[in-house]
């Protein structure tokens, strides 16, 4: 298995304030690692470390399977793309001066590189466009810290937020961005954000941070499994539903319970029903869950807060 | 570090702030030997304040730290520098790899090469409007003058080196524009009335102000050795010399450690 980011125990200490308590994440090659988690639970802070803006207090991380105490790291790092909270962008220069500021710092001569990156995000109409960035909207800014973010053909991008201050439609085409990237160049992402909906159509892995720990990491198939929509049927007498219940139903995908069953996944209530009224059996409630990444993280952070 | 001293020299350049500094110098240079004219030009050159007044004390005067352009230069650089920790810009070379002792490096370098440069024009082109008013100086030229002005130019130089020391250091430090020029003005001033109520005490201790002497002429911002005669002996040049440079390579060492002990936000 092929790890781009492993932490061990990584702490970072403000005075007397853990940000991050031993927290340990994995993400592999190819991942689009959702990272979830309340407001200053230490989304920021372990991003901050990984892309070295802040050292840490104790623990120790890989990236590239190079660890942050090798002189190599530094190597490592040229493989990584990163918008740490708002793009870092020089205010007073057009959209293709800053691209041409980051190509210079990377090394990049070719100009071509900056017409892709600025077509790969959607705003190749900026190309030629002397706008000082101060006077963009912020989504606008949030695309040209992606385009930044891609001129060094990073194979690990780190974006923190990076819906926030999209329209509609700038979250669709990021999302269908990061998708292709992760598709065609194979680019591993971790991505932060407050919009659990939006990261559950593109993370193919979670990790759930809360108060500095990393709670859980769970892939999306996991996530699936585990959270499945479901339907819970109270009726009268348990024993024959439990009976009548497999001929529509995999067994798999039954979960009996004292009062009636539990049934996971997309299934015909009609044809239950019928079938359940031809019985005899008298229904007393029944209840739908659509199960999402947000009832997921309630889960676990709510629990969490709650203690 | 070259992709980096690029970068730099790129966004000095193109900060509307560096032509802001060009136009002051610019503007410095005719008005200060106009003002000299106007205050000494009327007096008879026997009177003393006309005798002593010629383009080479003015020249060297407009190097002066605490003076005109030698004050505004440095804020206005620290203003270009700390731009890329308001504008976060740092971040994206920290993230791409690149060390932080090659910044702090490539930030001292370009603006060394901007505050001289902006520094020597300046002083060059007070000296060229002065020459229309004053003499260079109350004896002929010879060659044995240009080499002492080429000699002066450079230990002045080094005075620059320590300012953009002292600037890369403090931009890095304080991470914000306001308190590092606070805090240059700040150091300006304190050394700046130091060096005068030092050189005032010598002038009252006659005979016993050697250490007096030795801290009138290690401070940077009011060492009165360079342009103040017609050759340097072996003892003012290593006044002249040696506390620049220590106290640049001391500044660009604490920067570089500092500088990889902070956290960037």
């Amino acid at each position: 298995m092929e790890y781009v980011l492993r932490t061990f125990a990584l702490s970072k200490k403000y005075k007397n304030h853990y940000a991050l308590n031993q927290a340990s994440m994995n993400i592999q090659k190819g991942d689009i690692y959702g990272f979830v988690g309340e407001n200053g639970s230490g989304k920021t802070t372990i991003i901050r470390l990984i892309t070295g803006l802040i050292s840490a207090t104790s623990g120790c991380y890989e990236l590239f399977g190079v660890s942050n105490n090798s002189p190599d790291i530094l190597k490592a790092r040229r493989k990584v793309g990163a918008i740490v909270e708002t793009p870092s962008i020089y205010q007073n220069m057009s959209a293709r001066d800053n691209l041409k500021m980051q190509c210079d710092i990377i090394g990049i001569k070719d100009e071509n590189k900056i017409k892709e990156a600025l077509f790969d995000v959607g705003l190749i109409e900026l190309y030629d466009n002397p706008k000082k960035v101060g006077n963009f909207s912020l989504g606008m800014r949030q695309r040209l810290g992606i385009a930044m973010a891609l001129l060094g053909e990073p194979e690990f991008l780190i974006l923190d937020e990076p819906m926030n201050g999209l329209d509609p439609a700038g979250i669709v085409e990021v999302r269908e961005l990061i998708i292709k990237l992760n598709r065609e160049k194979n680019i591993t992402f971790l991505i932060s954000s407050h919009i659990l909906t939006e990261l559950a159509l593109v993370a193919t892995k979670y990790g759930i941070i809360s108060k500095g720990h990393i709670v859980r990491e769970i892939s999306a198939e996991e996530l699936r499994h585990e959270f499945r929509k479901s339907t819970v049927i109270e009726v009268n007498d348990p024993y024959k539903l439990s009976q009548i219940l497999p001929s529509f139903v995999s067994f798999k995908d039954i979960s009996l319970l004292p009062t009636g069953a539990k049934i996971f996944g997309d299934i015909d209530l009609n044809l239950i029903f019928e079938a359940v009224i031809k019985a005899g059996i008298t229904i007393i409630s029944v209840n739908c869950n659509e199960a999402n990444i947000e009832d997921f993280y309630l889960s676990i952070a709510g629990g969490i807060h709650h203690d | 570090m070259t992709n980096l001293l690029k970068t730099d020299f790129k966004r000095i350049l193109k900060d509307r702030l560096f032509m802001i500094v060009c136009i002051i110098g610019g503007a410095f240079a005719l008005i200060t030997p106009l003002l000299y004219k106007l205050l000494f030009g009327a007096v008879d050159a026997d009177d003393m304040l006309g005798a002593f007044t010629s383009a080479k004390d003015i020249f060297f005067d407009s190097f002066l730290p605490s003076g005109n352009f030698g004050l505004v230069v440095p804020i206005l650089l620290l203003i270009i520098l700390s731009k890329d920790f308001s504008f976060g810009t740092i971040r994206n070379k920290i993230i791409i790899g690149k060390s932080r002792a090659s910044i702090f490096m490539s930030m001292f370098i370009s603006s060394t090469v901007f505050m001289c440069a902006t520094v020597l024009v300046h002083a060059l082109l007070t000296l060229f409007i002065s020459l229309i008013f004053f003499d260079y100086q109350a004896d002929p030229f010879t060659v044995g003058d240009f080499g002492y002005l080429l000699i002066s130019i450079l230990f002045e130089m080094l005075v620059y080196i320590f300012i953009s020391a002292l600037i890369s250091f403090l931009s890095i430090f304080m991470k914000n524009v306001g308190l590092s020029i606070v805090m240059y003005i700040a150091i300006n001033f304190i050394l700046s009335i130091a060096g005068s109520i030092v050189s005032v005490a010598a002038m009252f201790a006659e005979g016993e102000s050697a250490v007096l002497e030795f801290f009138m002429n290690i401070n940077i911002f009011t060492s009165s050795l360079i342009g103040a005669s017609n050759s340097y002996i072996f003892k003012d040049i290593m006044y002249i010399v040696l506390p620049p440079i220590i106290g640049s390579a001391l500044l660009v060492t604490f920067g570089i450690l500092a500088f990889k002990k902070k956290d960037i936000k």
